[in-house]
């Protein structure tokens, strides 16, 4: 039965691979059914042996990866309390988008390589989620890395786009690194790369190294969630399609680093310096993805730096010892991120594929199906009371709150003012997008919108996601609620340090937060109800470019980079080894022409060579006869 | 001479009187493969007697040794003269040798190379090592039509004399020092505190000149490169794979009694080493006649096995007959080559006739290819194998400046080996080859080549099984 659980990868990669080997002989039909058939049976099959998560969890080994002296790594998997709804996530979340993106490809000509690359980041995505040990983890992130890659620059033959797929490569590769250094460095001075090992032994590290090794492994998050400073790729990323915005750059792929510090709670939290790390650098991206989001003009990027600070609040419940609450809030997320994509996506197929929210306006007379779905998922971003992202939104503040010392407090101070923004922005967004009259700019108005009806299968998606993102608090309701703390009770141990917060303190907070939220809708119902053309002033300026952080990075990292690289390409290799070797080279030639013209081909020289030699032989053995007496 | 000394030499008759018969059957029997087929018989008559009849005494007449290593060689060297004999019969009919002649002259220097190798004594060693060189002066110059054959046979002649003389002076000279022929005693002379040692190793130094001429070691290897252009290409095979193997493998006799004698002669050997491997090297880079870049190529190449013999203990030995029976099967493959190629005319020399031939002839062209790449010592092929074993043994011995020496050569050898697979292969398919086209070569000629192709490769990826065996001869 266990064994099943190996099914669970087997599917999505056979599909791929299908895809991947002989997809463009098939039918489009079939080789969208077979990727969606693939994910789908997965989802299935995780919901099946749900039950093999219970207690401790079930181990499976299938066989010996590396093996060499010490290191040890198998194909084993791990499917326990954590590993279990991360995956059922996955599964299903990833199932709505492949249906979704059926109906978004219909068009594409290169559609098996489109599902081949979604089918094989499902596989390695989940081998990131099931993996026993950091080996094959590392398999996973570095595969859901190259997937990424070659869906973001899915539309290769504009150059933006494969520079896109090219700069989340590359930046998140930085991270990679980080992760590749943590798992040396574990492995090193514990002798095994075994997770539970891992957490159980991490005590035996010293202070100093068990901060080392969490900052590492901070570093590794951060490049695959891109938080600060490794985020800058996120925004681009939206060159690819649609439903990989939604699927890898929302709802999985970047939240891998949530769940890498998830599984590692119990080594990362032993490190009080490596926490505190994490927290800040959670609330600071919280903070600076939402104000870039106050800016933003394209859609998908308003959502892209959502994305970013929402994944910021999961760092922080990581960061204030709530893995559970960073799960929470990851579940949730996910269900109204992927929600808000796939609405965008159908947003821009409705406005005649316009990106720019500024010429939208009026959309919610044209499909009051996608608005009523956008409006749950933006209600749930915005945090709006009783929605799921209310409530793990919330539950991250409050253990933040919680516990009681100024760095916290001031932690909590700008989680709350991000909460504002989130508000602020959500409905900036909701206004531009579907109040009003339609600005069509010089489209006219619903150009393609209007000819082609939006396939069911783009619709009929969303409601469930709505559903799913509305009723997610119910997943871990607040002490004191009817069904209270499920997730949290499920994680047990898993779940990090207990938050102990008086019942006072809590509604306090929830108050605060139904306040903020409601502070935000008024400003923004204010400022966007009534559309009016964006100020363009320095401060907007420097927030749609997300703070300079491109340009900051082109004077500190490429620039120097590449003066390096002209200076050993020009001076060092051409010049100096190049060169040098020519020289050799001549030199050993001419040597070469001395030598040979000793054969004169004349018979005395020949035996002069010989008369010389064998005088100098016996010379030599004269000299040293006589030397050595 | 007892019986049982003649029974244990019965080997060595056996090729001599093979010899014989050929040369007076070839009064009346100008039929040229009945003549080749009798040799290979005689050839493998004498291998299978080798191998299968233990010999009665060890020794034969205090001068020819009758052990397994002598064996070995014999069947080593029997063996190339009946590859010799079968993949040059179309080269030999072409050219209107005399069969009887030709037959009868590979058998007797098979014979003479078998004596040098089971030399033990310096007497005995003399008489191997002229037996076939004097041979040889007739081989190189066999072609009587070709002007650079007999010119090169005449050089060979003069120089060969001279070291003849000096080989027989210190031959004397040892004998003078020692008292004896017999080795391992004749190197009594040099080691210790003898009182005639000045005597002793003037002889060596003598015998190290003659030595270093018949293998060409720099600065005496001024004949090769026109000895080897001159000769009929499988009589410069034989040069190269038998002659100077013969004498290496006499040398390995020789210093293996030395004792601590080799402490004198060691500055000697790692400067004949040194600068064959170097100069060597580089005359060979400028070389766009491929005889003549594969006799410096030899140079180089015995620079190598000279290395190996700096380190006396059996690890030394080992590798160095190991190099020995490498280089014998990868340049009779090479020459094998060059024999298949030669048209009725004359023989492939130049870089420029064989451009494109990797298009027109795949087999040889791959073959000569795999060759180049064994003499450079590349992986998988044996030449690795071979130059791992020797630079290893000069490590061992303490001359790690003179493996790195060889390290350099063997890298820069790389480009005047690669520049013959470049014209073979990369040079425009359709460039028709200047002046006549290469043979296609028989189907023999092809089989013999194959032969030695998969020797090299043989070696390369499974060496252990000959190192093994020559583990057990010494």
């Amino acid at each position: 039965m266990a064994n099943l659980l190996y099914l669970l990868l087997l599917l999505p990669l056979v599909g791929g691979l299908v895809n991947a080997l002989v997809g463009m002989r098939l039918s489009r039909r079939l080789s969208g059914g077979l990727a969606v058939a693939a994910v789908g049976a997965a989802a299935a099959l995780c919901l099946w042996l749900y039950w093999l998560a219970d207690g401790q969890g079930t181990r499976v080994s299938l066989l010996a990866w590396l093996e060499s002296a010490d290191l040890r790594v198998g194909f084993g998997l791990l499917f326990d309390r954590l590993s279990a709804p991360m995956a059922l996530m996955v599964t299903a979340v990833s199932t709505l988008i492949h249906l979704y993106a059926l109906g978004y490809m219909r068009a594409e000509a290169d559609h098996a390589r489109f599902f081949a690359l979604l089918n094989l980041f499902v596989f390695a995505m989940l081998c990131i989620v099931l993996a026993d040990n950091l080996a094959l983890l590392f398999l996973g992130w570095e595969g859901v890395g190259f997937c990424s890659y070659g869906l973001i620059g899915y539309w290769y033959r504009e150059p933006k786009n494969a520079d896109a797929g090219k700069k989340a490569f590359l930046v998140t590769r930085v991270g990679d690194v980080f992760l590749a250094v943590a798992l040396l460095w574990l492995f090193a001075s514990l002798g095994t790369l075994d997770i539970d090992a891992l957490n159980a032994r991490a005590g035996a590290l010293a202070p100093a190294a068990l901060t080392g090794i969490s900052l590492l492994l901070l570093g590794g998050a951060v490049g695959k969630s891109a938080q600060l400073p490794l985020m800058t790729w996120l925004p681009d990323a939206m060159a690819g399609p649609t439903p990989v915005s939604a699927l890898i750059h929302a709802a999985t792929m970047v939240t891998a680093g949530v769940y890498l510090l998830c599984r590692l709670f119990p080594l990362v939290s032993l490190s009080a310096a490596g926490l505190q790390a994490i927290a800040l650098v959670g609330a600071l991206t919280a903070f600076y993805g939402a104000t870039c989001a106050l800016r933003q003009r394209e859609i998908k990027r308003v959502l892209a730096y959502s994305t970013m600070s929402q994944v910021g609040f999961m760092f922080l419940a990581v960061g204030v010892g709530a893995a559970s609450g960073a799960m929470f809030h990851l579940l949730t997320h996910a269900f109204f991120k992927a929600l808000l994509f796939m609405a965008a996506g159908c947003v821009i197929a409705l406005a005649g594929h316009e990106n720019d929210i500024t010429r939208m306006g009026g959309l919610r007379r044209k499909s009051p199906l996608v608005f009523w779905s956008f409006l749950a998922g933006a209600l749930c971003l915005a945090g709006v009371p009783l929605t799921g992202g209310f409530f793990s939104k919330d539950a991250i503040l409050l253990a933040a709150f919680s516990r009681g010392d100024a760095f916290h407090w001031s932690v909590y101070g700008l989680g709350a003012l991000t909460a504002l923004l989130t508000a602020l922005y959500t409905f900036r967004l909701v206004y531009l997008v579907f109040a009003g009259e339609a600005r069509g700019g010089e489209h006219p108005a619903g150009h393609a919108g209007h000819d082609q009806p939006l396939p069911r299968v783009m619709r009929w998606t969303l409601p469930p996601l709505a559903a799913l993102g509305l009723a997610g608090g119910l997943l871990n309701l607040p002490a004191g609620w009817p069904m209270a703390g499920l997730l949290d009770g499920w994680l047990g141990p898993l779940g990090g340090a207990e938050v102990r917060a008086s019942h006072a303190l809590e509604l306090t907070l929830m108050g605060v937060a139904t306040a903020l939220v409601l502070v935000g809708w008024l400003l923004a119902r204010r400022w966007y109800a009534r559309f009016r053309p964006p100020a363009q002033g320095g401060l907007d300026r420097f927030l749609l470019r997300g703070w300079m952080a491109d340009r900051a990075y082109a004077w500190l990292w490429v620039k120097p980079y590449l003066a390096v690289g002209w200076l050993l390409h020009r001076g060092v290799d051409e010049r100096l080894i190049d060169g040098g070797l020519d020289g050799a080279a001549r030199g050993i030639g001419r040597g070469g022409r001395l030598v040979a013209a000793w054969a004169t081909g004349r018979l005395s020289s020949y035996l002069t060579a010989l008369a010389l030699g064998l005088g100098a032989m016996l010379a030599y053995f004269l000299v040293r006869q006589w030397a050595g007496g | 001479m007892s019986l049982a000394e003649l029974f244990s030499l019965l080997p060595v008759l056996v090729l001599a009187g093979a010899s014989l018969l050929v040369l007076m059957l070839g009064l009346w029997l100008k039929h040229l493969p009945s003549l080749v087929a009798l040799g290979v018989a005689a050839c493998a008559a004498a291998g299978a007697l080798a191998v299968l009849v233990p010999p009665e005494v060890m020794e034969v007449g205090g001068m020819f040794s009758a052990a397994r290593y002598a064996r070995f060689f014999l069947v080593l060297w029997a063996g190339v003269v009946a590859w010799t004999l079968l993949s040059s019969v179309r080269y030999a009919a072409a050219r209107r040798f005399q069969p009887g002649e030709w037959v009868s002259l590979l058998l007797f220097a098979g014979a003479g190379m078998a004596l040098l190798s089971a030399a033990t004594s310096l007497v005995g060693m003399f008489l191997g090592l002229e037996a076939f060189t004097l041979v040889l002066y007739i081989l190189i110059a066999f072609h009587r039509g070709s002007a650079a054959g007999t010119e090169a046979g005449l050089k060979y002649l003069v120089l060969g004399v001279t070291a003849t003389a000096v080989l027989a002076f210190g031959v004397a000279l040892v004998y003078a020092s020692a008292g004896t022929f017999h080795l391992p005693e004749a190197m009594a002379g040099v080691a210790g505190d003898s009182p005639l040692r000045p005597l002793g190793l003037l002889g060596w130094g003598m015998l190290l000149v003659a030595i270093g001429f018949k293998v060409s070691l720099v600065p005496f290897h001024l004949w090769t490169p026109d000895v080897y252009q001159g000769a009929p290409a499988p009589v410069a095979g034989l040069l190269a794979a038998g002659s100077k193997g013969a004498m290496f493998s006499a040398v390995v006799g020789l210093l293996a009694g030395i004792g601590l004698g080799l402490r004198d002669l060691t500055p000697v050997l790692w400067a004949l080493s040194g600068l064959s491997m170097l100069l060597g090297t580089l005359a060979a880079l400028r070389q766009e006649n491929v005889k003549r870049m594969l006799a410096y190529s030899s140079v180089v190449h015995m620079g190598f096995v000279l290395m190996g013999l700096l380190d006396a203990g059996p690890e030394g030995q080992e590798a160095v007959v190991f190099y020995l029976v490498f280089y014998a099967l990868v340049s009779l493959g090479a020459f094998g080559v060059l024999t298949a190629f030669s048209g009725e005319e004359g023989e492939p020399q130049q870089l420029a006739a064989f451009r494109g031939a990797g298009y027109r002839h795949p087999f040889l062209a791959a073959a000569l290819a795999v060759f180049m790449l064994a003499l450079a010592g590349v992986p998988p092929t044996g030449g690795f194998m071979a130059k791992l074993g020797v630079f290893a043994a000069a490590i061992r011995a303490g001359h790690l400046p003179l493996a790195l020496v060889g390290v350099l050569a063997s890298l820069v050898s790389l480009v005047y080996y690669l520049k013959l697979v470049i014209a073979m292969y990369m040079s425009a398919e359709g460039a028709p080859p200047s002046g006549s086209p290469l043979h296609r070569g028989t189907r023999l000629e092809a089989a013999c080549v194959g032969v030695c192709l998969l020797g090299v490769l043989l070696l390369g990826l499974a060496p252990g099984a000959l190192l093994d065996w020559i583990g057990s001869l010494l």
